[in-house]
């Protein structure tokens, strides 16, 4: 009996304090969804929020924000309904602050955090002829390969962004081979590269 | 009595053991880091300007022989840098905890040096010049070019190659109606610049 009439006060206490907490926690009712944008370069972006409400961000773009507004305690989910031209764009942990769902008032403000990076491709193509070991080939400085003996084709280990240059260029021949390079330059698209092609020859 | 001087033959050896183990042997927690940007011998490292520690090409970490103890402070040094690289060391000092230690960074960056070359032929528009993903515009008619972007303070942005990395050169986009070939483009760089790459269009 004592412990149950002492219990209600407690519960009553604990009510109004979690309500004043919250008061002063939140502030405000509503919550923009919104957050940053980081390397977004090309057009063609589109976000929603609980699966809805296409929101397009434009190029350059370095923040975000849906219309309207949203109650404490509400679910949103931010999400890419459209990648934009060129470019792949990814969100913060959803573990962290900054992260694509959450509930509103769980933090102070929402803030989604997106950043974008240009589609990197494969570089490479195919070898013939190649009978001998001792075949380096080299992108300019950024990448290098040495390609065994017998091999068809070959890949460099770092894809390239987007609308990046390449220059493939025989670095060291193969012992008694002279090997040419079809292809070698261009500016990467929006698909791998794979047509640098390698053909070698007994060297005379 | 032979018992005994083999018996002292083995504690002997074990205490040389320890010694070429761990030195402290009341260490527990290791002394170690990253290491990027080696290709070279010369990266030497110390502790508290104790014995050196020789890192070998390639590396990606560093470890010293010797344990820290708990609450040991370290002040991890670059004695010298390999002779292509200049190195830098983050997070070199601290103490030691039960937790381990603060994450121990060694950069090195190799040197960079210029390439640079002449142009004849020109005469039709700009062209463009790359050595993969670096590119520069040379203009219509000029006769010599750095793949070098400096910016505004003087100081290189991009286009350098660092010693001992290779080049290519390559003409992305000729003069309008033209061709062009490269002589010298491909190499690996020394301890100086390259300026011996010639364009010709035609």
């Amino acid at each position: 009996m004592k412990s149950s009439f002492l219990r209600r006060p407690l519960w009553l206490a604990c009510g109004l304090g979690l309500s004043l907490a919250l008061a002063a926690c939140g502030g405000k009712a509503t919550f923009d969804v919104k957050g940053t944008i980081a390397g977004l370069q090309y057009d063609g972006l589109v976000l929603t929020n609980n699966g809805a409400n296409d929101l397009p961000v434009p190029a350059k773009a370095t923040s975000f924000a849906f219309p309207g507004s949203i109650e404490y305690g509400t679910a949103f989910s931010v999400a890419v309904k459209k990648q934009p031209d060129h470019q792949a764009c990814s969100f913060g942990s959803n573990t962290e602050p900054g992260g694509q769902a959450d509930t509103a008032g769980r933090q102070v403000a929402i803030k989604v955090v997106i950043s974008c990076v240009l589609v990197p491709q494969d570089l490479g193509g195919s070898v013939t002829g190649l009978t001998a070991d001792g075949l380096v080939l080299i992108n300019g400085s950024n990448d290098q390969i040495g390609i065994l003996k017998d091999a068809t084709t070959y890949k460099f280990a770092s894809q390239i962004p987007y609308g990046t240059s390449y220059g493939i260029t025989v670095l060291t021949q193969p012992t008694g081979l002279k090997c040419t390079v079809a292809n070698p330059i261009g500016v990467v698209g929006d698909v791998p590269v794979a047509n640098v092609n390698v053909s070698c020859v007994p060297a005379t | 009595m032979k018992n005994l001087y083999l018996r002292s033959v083995v504690a002997l050896a074990c205490a040389l053991g320890l010694a070429a183990c761990g030195g402290d042997d009341k260490g527990t927690i290791p002394l170690q880091g990253t290491v990027s940007g080696v290709n070279k011998d010369g990266l030497v490292l110390q502790n508290n300007n104790g014995a050196d520690l020789a890192v070998a090409p390639f590396s990606s970490i560093f470890s010293f022989p010797d344990l820290l103890n708990q609450n040991g402070d370290y002040n991890v040094t670059i004695k010298s840098s390999p002779p292509n690289a200049s190195c830098q060391i983050f997070n070199g000092r601290g103490r030691a905890t039960i937790y381990g230690l603060n994450r121990i960074d060694v950069i090195c960056t190799l040197i960079p040096h210029n390439v640079s070359g002449k142009v004849t032929g020109n005469s039709t528009g700009d062209m463009v010049v790359i050595n993969g993903a670096d590119r520069v515009t040379i203009p219509k008619g000029k006769s010599d070019f750095t793949m070098t972007v400096y910016g505004t303070d003087g100081k290189a942005i991009s286009g350098t190659v660092g010693d001992s990395q290779p080049y290519g050169i390559q003409v992305l986009t000729p003069p309008p109606g033209l061709t062009c070939s490269v002589a010298n483009g491909t190499g690996t760089m020394g301890t100086t610049d390259v300026t011996n790459v010639l364009i010709t269009c035609g």
